[in-house]
């Protein structure tokens, strides 16, 4: 069943070397849709079993390599490019602010954390912060779904001050004011420049701020 | 003597003319050469960063390119220069090296006391390029050759670009991988194919003919390492603002 779609495509890929580049078949713009990685047959056959065949147990007279490509979930430019970036990495971003939460501040490792995500768009906060108590929850830590709050003042007066400072501010004034307790920790996701596609974090206990990421 | 004299006097012409034939051939075919550059992975992500404007203001960057097997010192150096040059238009002060820095100056930590007159760098950047596949196909080469580069000869080459970037002490702040493929296709057939497509039906930034493959691989590559550089100096900014925290594990 397989062998014949392997044959063309085999017979294809001769005649028509790097189809996938653009050329008279492919415009640039299609070529620049798809992340392509570049495998061998078994690693291929590997994620692909019901299009690539694996090597016969004895090997080949040649190594055959493949190039997988796939299309972006999202058509280029229907998010904004930052969106786009941000999003592209969320996971591996989240498994890093809480691998570097728990590996900066062990001491940490029994209190319960809130997550804040501070990103100009509401819809990528949301799914940053669920990423992050999810990636949180994954390395064994207890996650709550509340979030501190502040009073009008505080956040008056921390408008205020530059935006560095603020987020130690912050942290002092939910440990003077309450919102946060002696058993509560917070990780903050934050975006400090507009040019930035990296994600940045703090932690927050004890009223002290402290850079993770 | 079989041959009369005129014959003998027309010999060094034909010969002259298999060489002009053949030289302009070779020259036929190599003007035929449509270069196109695909990105597989990370050249094309999306990026903010705009390589024209000042993005790294009051920061001193050293760049270090690696060479290689397949990448000679000279190759480093030029790619060391044009970088050096990307992030010196955005406002950093730059030293190029094809040496690791840090044999150099002498220390392991990229800085120290004894580490220049003027201290360790903010940031330096290790690049690292590498040829991981190259493909002649030799089915086209003899189909190009029986159609008189009719059908194109085509030749790929695949490729990664490593970037690490650390800070003055060689704490790792950020890095990067990137892949792309460069394909060249030789011909008379290709070239007026694409030449014409080019002319009557291509968009200007859609041209395939010319230097459009090694200006799209530059803008991707200088794009993304300034977005690469610019993530790397947000975060060694927020490093450096914070006190040490004297971490207390409870019993």
């Amino acid at each position: 069943m397989m062998a014949f779609p392997q044959f063309v495509s085999g017979i294809f890929s001769i005649v028509f070397p790097s189809f996938g580049a653009p050329g008279v078949f492919r415009t640039k713009a299609q070529a620049r849709s798809v992340i392509c990685t570049r495998l061998e047959q078994r690693q291929a056959a590997q994620q692909h079993p019901d299009r690539i065949e694996p090597p016969p147990p004895r090997g080949e007279y040649f190594t055959r390599n493949l190039e997988v490509c796939t299309e972006r979930l999202v058509r280029a430019g229907l998010r904004e490019a930052r969106d786009e970036a941000v999003l592209m990495s969320l996971e591996d971003t989240a498994r890093d602010i809480a691998r570097a939460t728990r590996g900066v501040r062990p001491d940490l490792a029994h209190r319960t954390f809130q997550v804040e995500a501070h990103y100009p768009s509401g819809a990528v906060a949301g799914k940053i912060r669920f990423a992050t108590q999810n990636a949180l929850m994954s390395a064994g830590a207890s996650v709550s779904d509340k979030r501190p709050l502040l009073t009008a003042e505080d956040v008056v007066v921390l408008s205020q001050l530059s935006p560095d400072a603020a987020y130690a501010g912050a942290c002092e004034r939910y440990a003077r004011s309450g919102g946060m307790g002696d058993q509560d920790a917070l990780v903050a996701v934050i975006v400090r420049d507009p040019r930035q596609t990296d994600l940045q974090a703090g932690v927050c206990a004890d009223g002290r701020w402290m850079w993770v990421r | 003597m079989p041959y009369s004299e005129a014959s003998i006097r027309r010999t060094p012409q034909s010969a002259a003319t298999q060489h002009l034939s053949l030289v302009a051939g070779v020259v036929l075919a190599v003007s035929g050469c449509v270069r196109t550059y695909q990105p597989l992975s990370g050249l094309h992500d999306p990026r903010v960063v705009d390589p024209t404007q000042p993005n790294f203001t009051d920061l001193r960057i050293d760049v270090y390119c690696v060479p290689t097997k397949g990448f000679r010192a000279s190759q480093a150096a030029v790619l060391c220069q044009r970088v050096g040059m990307l992030f010196e238009n955005q406002a950093a002060t730059v030293e190029t090296f094809t040496q690791d820095p840090r044999q150099l100056m002498g220390d392991a930590g990229l800085g120290g006391a004894d580490g220049g007159e003027l201290g360790p760098p903010d940031l330096v950047v290790e690049l690292r390029s590498d040829e991981i596949h190259t493909g002649y196909h030799p089915v086209t080469y003899a189909l190009s050759w029986m159609t008189i580069t009719i059908v194109p000869a085509v030749r790929e080459m695949n490729f990664t670009q490593s970037v690490i970037v650390r800070d003055g002490t060689g704490f790792l702040l950020s890095e990067a991988t990137y892949r792309g493929k460069v394909v060249e296709r030789f011909g008379v057939g290709t070239w007026g194919g694409n030449k014409i497509l080019d002319v009557l039906v291509r968009e200007d930034h859609e041209d395939i003919v010319g230097e459009g493959a090694n200006r799209d691989l530059s803008a991707d590559l200088y794009g993304q390492l300034s977005q690469v550089v610019f993530n790397a100096r947000m975060r060694h900014e927020a490093l450096q603002m914070q006190a040490p925290v004297q971490a207390t594990v409870r019993p």
